[in-house]
């Protein structure tokens, strides 16, 4: 069975949801589904064949963030389903520098909201999976061993890189001013 | 001057017993203060910020307000120490810890203090610092007096920004008898203390359980604790 992921950490909001909004997905969760000014009206999705597969799309993400245990939670969606939907679904490579998740990253392109709407309705319908920090860990080192990463450092993704500094500075010079950050 | 000595203690003092933020505007905070005990473990001389409502020493001089603190909620208390000879222990109890908001100030605190120690020993890595996480104990787990308190508390058991002492038989109700939020999170934190001892407690509470969203939380405890 083929399934789309989405990411999204914040899986706890879900158990908040009642039968009803299943079908009428408050602002928070349409929200998710919205690209960004830098997505040019694509989101990004992985598909994968099982939980097996999700591990490792969780690894290429532990990787690229500075707590490689932190878990990594996904919504997904059934492939037939979403395909349903009419929306365009496109493979473009990733940017996780790990093979196999760039392999299975596609775009989903939506024209407008409502077009989101649709989209969270789908993947409300899905099992959420997440992955615990060990399971990414595990996974993170299995997929070295088959040598999946290309050799990338945070340093080599300027806006990572950027946004490292940027909390270094902020909470260094917070500390030094005796004004604590946060 | 060792290491140690570098770290400024008044520094310290200052930024644990900084107030919380006040839970809404205009609202005084409930909590009862923070007492801060800084000491080196290689030596007596250590130094402590008793806080008006305690007294390290002699804890039945605790003022009516601590006095209650104590008897009705335990502690929460965090550390932060330091390897070998450059140990420093940092202890603070936070008394009457109930809500969730009030439990993030304390763990934002806590972080606070972490990177303020991490910026005055520059000679330490941060991996020596052998831990910065709250310690939660069981009576402090059961005197969370909302259901996202308790949630948060497990989480952060099950995040491992938090230890848990105690008896385990709580989490382990809570995984059957919670709202959902908490018995995800119960089902985590118990994967997390237990390992691989939890599996079949855990594999009976995903049997039962009803909500698909709950079931995702308890089918990822198990493949962590099975890991």
């Amino acid at each position: 069975m083929t399934i789309y992921l989405r990411r999204f950490d914040q899986l706890e909001l879900l158990l908040g949801l009642s039968e009803a909004q299943l079908n009428d997905p408050p602002l928070w969760l349409i929200k998710s589904f919205l690209p960004d000014a830098r997505e040019n009206g694509t989101i990004s999705l992985f598909e994968v064949a099982d939980r097996a597969e999700a591990q490792v799309i969780a690894a290429a993400f532990g990787m690229l963030r500075p707590k490689l245990k932190d878990r990594v939670g996904f919504l997904s969606c059934d492939a037939d389903l979403l395909q349903q939907t009419g929306l365009k679904i496109a493979p473009t490579p990733g940017d996780l520098h790990h093979e196999f998740a760039d392999g299975r990253h596609r775009d989903l392109h939506l024209a407008t909201a409502a077009d989101a709407r649709t989209v969270a309705v789908a993947f409300a319908q899905g099992d959420p999976i997440q992955v615990e920090g060990k399971i990414v860990e595990q996974a993170a080192h299995t997929s070295i061993r088959l040598n999946q990463f290309a050799c990338v450092t945070l340093a080599g993704r300027p806006e990572t890189a950027g946004r490292h500094l940027l909390g270094f500075v902020r909470e260094n010079i917070a500390v030094l001013q005796g004004v604590p950050a946060m | 001057m060792t290491s140690t000595d570098a770290v400024n203690q008044s520094d310290v003092i200052a930024e644990l017993n900084r107030p919380l933020t006040p839970i809404s505007s205009g609202q005084t905070p409930r909590l009862a203060p923070i007492v801060v005990l800084a000491k080196k473990t290689a030596s007596t001389d250590g130094i402590s910020a008793n806080v008006p409502g305690y007294n390290e020493t002699n804890p039945a001089a605790l003022s009516p307000l601590g006095r209650r603190a104590v008897a009705s909620i335990g502690t929460i208390s965090a550390n932060a120490s330091f390897a070998g000879d450059k140990a420093l222990t940092v202890q603070m109890q936070q008394l009457e810890v109930r809500t969730q908001r009030e439990l993030k100030g304390l763990a934002d605190q806590v972080a606070r203090l972490t990177r303020l120690i991490e910026a005055r020993v520059p000679d330490t890595p941060s991996a020596h610092i052998a831990s910065s996480v709250l310690q939660v104990s069981q009576a402090a787990l059961g005197s969370a007096e909302d259901d996202l308190g308790r949630a948060h508390i497990l989480n952060l058991i099950a995040d491992d920004q938090a230890s848990f002492s105690g008896d385990d038989d709580q989490i382990v109700e809570a995984i059957h008898d919670g709202t959902p939020q908490v018995r995800a999170a119960a089902a985590r934190a118990l994967a997390a203390i237990r390992g691989k001892e939890a599996v079949l407690v855990l594999r009976a509470a995903l049997d039962r359980e009803e909500n698909r969203f709950v079931a995702t939380f308890i089918r990822s405890a198990i493949e962590a604790a099975e890991a």
